[in-house]
C-alpha cells in the first residue's frame, strides 16, 4: 500500500512538472492563452483587484471551481496577468487526470504495461495543451476518472460484502461527483449518470432499500453542490437558472450566433469530431460493450454507458441547438475515456498483449491526437489548432494581437473608469491590461447607474463589434447603434480591430486616476521564477501529502 | 484467631452469599462513603463537586465584564473580532470531525476480534468478570435486561453480575426478587442520600466487584451474547497501556419514529466513525455511557467514577487518558432503547450536555497540566470534541437566527459585522459545514446498513435544533442544578411498540 501511495505521489509531480513545463512555453514562447482561461482567471482576479471587489465576482454562468482554485493563487504578485494562475490549476487537475488513470489500471491487476497508458494520456497533445492552457477539460477528467474509479472500488468492495469499504468508495464516489458538478455542466450529466448506474447496480444486488441508501449517499454531494449553485444564482441574480437563461448563458449565445434548422447534422458534427479527435475511442467503447455482455460484467457495460453519455450528450444538445458551439476542445475528455476503456477491457488478458497494446496505445494515442488537432472538424470551432501549429512549426502563435494593443493603450493613457462588459472578446481587454480596477463593469454594483448615464462616471466606452457574441454587450444592448457612431456624448477616440473606444464627453468622472495598486507596478524580474519556484515546491509538498492520503485510500484492493 | 484479636471467636459454617450480604450489611455505611467521596478525597481537583473553581468564576466574570465593557468602548471591531473567533472556531471543529471521520474510514483503528478468536478461546483460562448494571425505576425493561444478561455467553462461574438498586426504589427491587435470576445475580441496594446519581452506584458496586475485568451496563441494554469473550479476546490483544475498552452502542428500536431513527445516526456516526477516529489518531476518547469493559484494578486506582458528575463515563474517559492509560474501540455492540419521546429525550439529552460541561471545566481547572498530561494532541482533540461538540450546540441557534434575520430583514448591523472575509467563511460553515456534518450522519447509518435510517439522517438540521435546546438548558442546570439526575423514562418503545413477550427487536 505504501508503495502504491509513493507511486501515486511520484506520478502526480511528474506530470504537474510536465503539464508547468508546457504552460510555460504556451505563455511564455507561443503567447499562447486560451480565451476561456483567461477569462476564469480574471474572474478570479476581479474578487481581489476588482473596482468592486467581492466574491460573487466569479460569475454566475460558469461553474465557479476552476475559478475559485485560482484564488489563492492571483494574490502572487504579477502572476495572474501572466496567465499561469489557470494553468497551474489546470496541470494539478491534469496530473490527477493522470494519476487516477494510472491508479485504476494497477487495481485492475494491469503490470508496469500501464505507465505506458499513462504516457499515451500524457504525450496526447490535447490533453497537453487543454492542462497547460488553464482550461476546465483537466478538472472534470479527473472528476470523471475519480468517479470511475470510486465506482469500480465500490462495485468490488459490495461484491464482497464490505460495507466499510464500500461506503467509504462511495463518500469518494459523491466528492467526485460534486466536483464534476461545480466543474463544468457535462459534471451535471455524468453526476446523473453515475447515480442511474449506482442504483442499477445495487439493485442488482440487493433490496430497493440498499439501493436507495446507496444512491443518497453517493448522490447526496453532487446534488447538493448543484442546489448550492442555483441557491447562489437566487441569492445573487434574483434567478436559480440564471446560468442557463441570463443574458450572457449559452442560450443567450444561441439567439445571438441563430442555429442552422439541421438538428442531425449539427449532432452529426459532435460524432465527426468524436472520430477525429479520439478515433480509438468508438473501437475502445464496442470493445467493452461486447466483453460486458459477453462475461456478464456489469461494471465494465455500467462504465461504457457511463462514457458513451458524455459525446451522447453532446451531440443530443447541439442536435436540440442548446450548447452552440461545442468545442472540439470539450471532446478532450474522450482521451482518458478511451484509455479507461482500455484498461478495463484488457484487464485479464496475459501480460504481454497487454504491454502490446501499451505500446500501440503510446504511439497512436498521440498521433491521433495530434492529426485530430490539426483537422478541421467543421463547423466545431478547433481551438486546440493553435497549439498544434505552434507545436509543429515552433513559432510563436502570436494571438491576441489587437487585444494586445487596446490594452497597452489603455495602461499607457491612464484611461479609467471605462465602462464596459467582457462580452464579446473584451474581457481580454481587460485580462491584458492586468487592471481590471480600471474598468466598470457588470459584476460592479454600480453598473447600472453608470450605463444609465455614463456622463460624469465613466472617462470611456469600450464597445465590440455588434455581431455575433458582440451582441451580448451591455453598451450594444444599452444603445443600438452606439458601436457605429457612438453617441451625442461620446466621440471616438480609439479603433484597433473588432473594438472601439469612445471618451465620453464632460465632466470627468471623480474617480479618476485607478489606485496605484490596480495600475500596476512594474514587476521586477525576480518576482516569476520566485514565485513559480515556490509554487513548485508547495506543489511538490501537495503532491507528497496527497499520495499518502489519498494513495491509501484509493489502493485498498482490486476492483472487477 | 482467638489469639490474634484477643477475644473468643465463635465459629459457624455459611455460605459465600450470607457473607456477602453480612458484609453488606455490616460495612454499607462505609462503602456509602466510600462511594460518594473517594475521589473527593483522594483527588479533589479531579471531582466535579465544585462546578466552577474560584479561579474559573474570577475568570468568567473578568471575561463577562470585559467584553461587554469592550462592545461599549469600541462597538463594531469588538463585535466584529468576535464574530471572527467564532467563525474560525466553527471552521476548525467542523474541519477536524471530517478529519476524524476521514481516519476512521481510511483504517480499521479499533480491536477486532475474529470468529476464530473465539473459537480458540479457551474458556478455562478465562478471568472473573464483574457486570455492574444500576437500576433505578426500571420496572418496564427489568425483564429484558436480565434475559440479555443471562443470554451472555460466559461461564457463570465466572461471572459476578451486580444488579444495584437503590434504597429509595423498592418497586424494581421487589421485581427483580419476584423474577429470581440465576444465583449469579446478586443484588445491591445502595443507601439512600446524596448525590443520587449512577456514578455513585457504580462505586458502590465497584467496591464489592471481584472480577479481574469489569463492565457497566444499563437497564435498557442488550449486548451482543459474545462481548465479553471478544472483550477479554481484545484486551489480549491491545497494548498494556490499554485498560478500558468501548463497545459500539446503538439501538434496538430505531425505526420507531424519526426523533429514533436521528438518535440511531447519530450514534452511528459517534460510535462507528467519530470514535474510531479519535482512536486511529490517539486522541481522548469521551467514554459512552455503558458497555465500557475496564481493567478492575486500574479503574479503582483511578478513584473510579465521579458521583458528582452526570456523565462520569466522559469524565473517567478523560482521566485515564491523562493518567497514560488508553482507550480502544472493539468490535461488538450493545443495542439499547432510543429515546423516542421529545421531552424525554430533551431531558436526556441536556444532563448529557450538562455532564460534558462539568467534565471541560473540572479537567480545564489547570490547562497547563492537562496539557502536559494529555500531550498538545491529546490536548487539542480534548477541546474539539468535548469543547467543540458543546462550543457547536451553544453556538448553532445564534448564528441560525443571525441568518434568518440577514435573509428577511436584511439588517444592515448584521453585514456590519461580517465583514468581507469573514463573511464567505461563515458562509462556508452554514453551506458547506452543515450539509457535512448531516451527510456524516448518513454515512454512520450506511455504515451500519440501516438503510431505512439514511434518508432521515440527510434531515438532521432539524434534529440540530433539539440539541442546541438542551445544551442551553444544560446551561441553566449546570448554574442552578449541577447535580440533579434528570432520570431517563425506560420502556417507551414497549408502550408504543409492544414486541413479542416484551422482547426488544434488535
Amino acid at each position: 500500500m505504501r508503495k502504491a501511495a509513493l507511486e501515486f505521489s511520484l506520478l502526480f509531480c511528474l506530470l504537474i512538472g510536465w503539464y508547468i513545463l508546457w504552460a510555460g512555453v504556451m505563455v511564455a514562447r507561443w503567447g499562447l492563452i486560451p480565451e476561456d482561461a483567461a477569462a476564469r482567471t480574471l474572474q478570479a482576479a476581479q474578487v481581489f483587484y476588482g473596482r468592486d471587489p467581492k466574491l460573487s465576482n466569479l460569475g454566475f454562468v460558469w461553474p465557479p471551481m476552476p475559478a475559485l482554485l485560482q484564488l489563492p493563487l492571483v494574490l502572487l504578485p504579477g502572476l495572474w496577468p501572466t496567465g499561469l494562475c489557470g494553468a497551474v490549476v489546470s496541470a494539478l487537475a491534469g496530473a490527477l487526470a493522470g494519476a487516477l488513470l494510472n491508479e485504476t489500471a494497477r487495481a485492475l491487476g494491469w503490470d508496469r504495461a500501464r505507465y505506458l497508458l499513462v504516457g499515451a494520456f500524457a504525450l496526447n497533445p490535447a490533453v497537453t495543451s487543454v492542462s497547460a492552457g488553464g482550461l476546465s477539460e483537466p478538472l472534470l477528467m479527473a472528476a470523471a476518472l475519480g468517479q470511475v474509479r470510486c465506482f469500480l472500488g465500490w462495485a468490488e468492495a459490495e461484491a464482497q460484502a464490505d460495507r466499510r469499504r464500500a461506503v467509504g468508495w462511495l463518500f469518494g464516489l459523491g466528492l467526485a461527483g460534486a466536483l464534476g458538478v461545480l466543474t463544468r455542466y457535462e459534471g451535471w450529466l455524468l453526476a446523473a449518470v453515475m447515480g442511474l448506474m449506482v442504483v442499477v447496480f445495487a439493485l442488482r444486488r440487493g433490496n430497493a432499500g440498499a439501493a436507495e441508501a446507496a444512491v443518497l449517499v453517493y448522490g447526496a454531494p453532487p446534488a447538493y453542490a448543484a442546489f448550492v449553485w442555483a441557491f447562489f444564482n437566487w441569492l445573487v441574480m434574483k434567478d436559480p437558472l440564471y446560468f442557463w437563461r441570463g443574458p450572457y448563458a449559452t442560450l443567450a449565445y444561441v439567439l445571438a450566433e441563430g442555429t442552422t434548422p439541421n438538428p442531425i447534422g449539427r449532432a452529426g458534427a459532435v460524432l465527426v469530431g468524436v472520430w477525429q479527435l479520439s478515433p480509438l475511442f468508438l473501437p475502445a467503447l464496442v470493445s467493452a460493450i461486447g466483453l460486458g455482455l459477453a462475461r456478464g460484467r456489469l461494471p465494465v457495460l455500467l462504465v461504457a454507458g457511463y462514457w458513451l453519455s458524455l459525446p451522447a450528450f453532446l451531440a443530443f444538445s447541439r442536435g436540440l441547438g442548446q450548447v452552440l458551439d461545442v468545442q472540439y476542445r470539450y471532446l478532450t475528455p474522450l482521451v482518458p475515456a478511451t484509455l479507461c476503456l482500455v484498461t478495463l477491457t484488457l484487464a485479464r488478458i496475459p501480460a504481454d498483449w497487454r504491454l502490446g497494446a501499451g505500446l500501440a496505445l503510446l504511439v497512436l494515442g498521440p498521433a491521433t491526437g495530434l492529426l485530430g488537432m490539426w483537422a478541421d472538424p467543421a463547423p466545431l470551432g478547433n481551438s486546440l489548432k493553435p497549439f498544434a501549429e505552434a507545436l509543429l512549426s515552433g513559432r510563436p502563435v502570436q494571438a491576441w494581437a489587437a487585444e494586445r494593443e487596446l490594452a497597452a493603450y489603455l495602461r499607457e493613457s491612464g484611461a479609467g473608469p471605462v465602462l464596459t462588459d467582457p462580452a464579446g472578446g473584451v474581457e481580454m481587454v481587460v485580462f491584458f491590461s492586468g487592471q481590471p480596477a480600471r474598468f466598470v463593469l457588470p459584476a460592479d454594483r454600480d453598473f447600472e447607474a453608470i450605463l444609465e448615464n455614463p456622463v460624469g462616471k465613466a472617462s470611456h466606452v469600450l464597445v465590440p463589434s455588434p455581431t455575433g457574441a458582440g451582441s451580448l454587450h451591455a453598451i450594444n444592448r444599452a444603445f443600438s447603434g452606439f458601436y457605429e457612431s457612438g453617441a451625442a456624448w461620446a466621440v471616438l477616440e480609439k479603433e484597433v480591430g473588432p473594438y472601439r473606444l469612445y471618451r465620453v464627453l464632460g465632466p470627468q468622472p471623480p474617480e479618476g486616476r485607478v489606485s496605484a495598486r490596480a495600475a500596476g507596478l512594474p514587476t521586477p524580474v525576480w518576482v516569476k521564477p520566485a514565485v513559480l519556484s515556490l509554487l513548485g515546491l508547495g506543489i511538490l509538498g501537495l503532491a507528497i501529502v496527497l499520495g499518502r492520503r489519498i494513495g491509501p485510500i484509493l489502493v485498498w484492493s482490486r476492483p472487477e | 484467631m482467638a489469639e490474634c484479636l484477643g477475644r473468643p471467636v465463635r465459629w459457624a459454617v455459611t455460605g459465600e452469599l450470607d457473607i456477602y450480604r453480612t458484609l453488606e450489611r455490616v460495612y454499607r455505611g462505609l462503602y456509602l462513603d466510600r462511594a460518594r467521596s473517594d475521589l473527593l478525597l483522594r483527588r479533589p481537583e479531579q471531582s466535579a463537586h465544585e462546578t466552577f473553581t474560584v479561579g474559573q468564576l474570577a475568570a468568567l466574570l473578568l471575561g463577562l465584564v470585559g467584553l461587554f465593557g469592550a462592545v461599549l468602548w469600541l462597538g463594531r471591531p469588538v463585535a466584529v473580532g468576535l464574530i471572527v473567533l467564532v467563525t474560525l472556531a466553527y471552521g476548525i471543529i467542523s474541519a477536524y470531525r471530517l478529519y476524524l471521520v476521514g481516519r476512521a474510514l481510511g483504517s480499521t483503528s479499533e480491536v477486532q476480534v475474529t470468529p476464530d478468536d473465539l473459537k480458540n478461546l479457551d474458556e478455562r483460562t478465562l478471568p472473573k468478570y464483574t457486570v455492574l448494571v444500576p437500576l433505578y425505576r426500571e420496572t418496564e425493561v427489568l425483564p429484558a435486561l436480565l434475559r440479555a444478561l443471562a443470554a451472555l455467553d460466559y461461564p457463570a462461574a465466572k461471572l459476578d453480575i451486580k444488579l444495584i438498586f437503590d434504597e429509595d426504589d423498592p418497586e424494581t427491587l421487589a421485581l427483580a426478587q419476584k423474577l429470581r435470576p440465576p444465583g449469579h445475580f446478586k443484588f445491591l441496594v445502595v443507601p439512600a442520600g446524596a448525590p443520587q446519581t449512577k456514578p455513585k452506584a457504580l462505586n458502590y458496586g465497584l467496591i464489592q466487584a471481584t472480577g479481574q475485568y469489569c463492565v457497566i451496563y444499563d437497564a435498557e441494554d442488550i449486548p451482543e451474547p459474545d462481548q465479553l469473550k471478544k472483550a477479554i479476546v481484545a484486551f489480549r490483544k491491545a497494548p498494556p497501556e490499554v485498560i478500558c475498552l468501548q463497545a459500539r452502542l446503538n439501538f434496538y428500536n430505531r425505526d420507531q419514529n424519526i426523533l429514533t431513527r436521528w438518535f440511531a445516526a447519530e450514534y452511528t456516526q459517534w460510535f462507528d466513525l467519530t470514535l474510531p477516529g479519535l482512536h486511529a489518531t490517539g486522541g481522548v476518547i469521551p467514554l459512552g455511557g455503558n458497555s465500557n469493559h475496564f481493567v478492575t484494578q486500574k479503574v479503582r486506582e483511578l478513584g473510579a467514577w465521579d458521583p458528582y458528575n452526570v456523565t462520569e463515563d466522559a469524565d473517567l474517559g478523560v482521566r485515564l487518558a491523562r493518567s497514560g492509560y488508553r482507550t480502544a474501540m472493539f468490535n461488538s455492540t450493545t443495542y439499547e432503547e432510543a429515546n423516542s419521546h421529545p421531552i424525554n429525550w430533551v431531558r436526556q439529552r441536556t444532563r448529557w450536555f450538562k455532564g460534558w460541561m462539568q467534565t471541560w471545566l473540572v479537567h480545564m481547572r489547570r490547562p497547563a497540566r492537562l496539557c502536559s498530561e494529555l500531550g498538545l494532541g491529546g490536548f487539542l482533540s480534548f477541546q474539539m470534541v468535548i469543547g467543540g461538540t458543546l462550543f457547536i450546540a451553544l453556538v448553532n441557534p445564534v448564528l441560525w437566527a443571525l441568518t434568518t434575520l440577514w435573509f428577511t430583514a436584511n439588517w444592515e448591523v448584521i453585514s456590519a459585522v461580517f465583514p468581507g472575509p469573514v463573511f464567505y467563511l461563515a458562509a462556508l460553515n452554514l453551506y458547506l459545514g452543515n450539509f457535512l456534518f448531516a451527510y456524516l450522519y448518513a454515512l454512520g447509518a450506511a455504515l451500519r446498513g440501516y438503510h431505512d435510517v439514511v434518508r432521515y439522517a440527510l434531515l438532521a438540521p432539524a434534529y440540530w435544533l433539539l440539541m442546541s435546546f438542551a445544551a442551553w438548558r444544560a446551561v441553566f442546570h449546570l448554574l442552578f442544578k449541577p447535580f440533579h439526575w434528570e432520570k431517563t423514562v425506560h420502556g417507551l418503545h414497549l408502550r408504543s411498540q409492544p414486541s413479542e413477550k416484551g422482547r426488544p427487536r434488535v
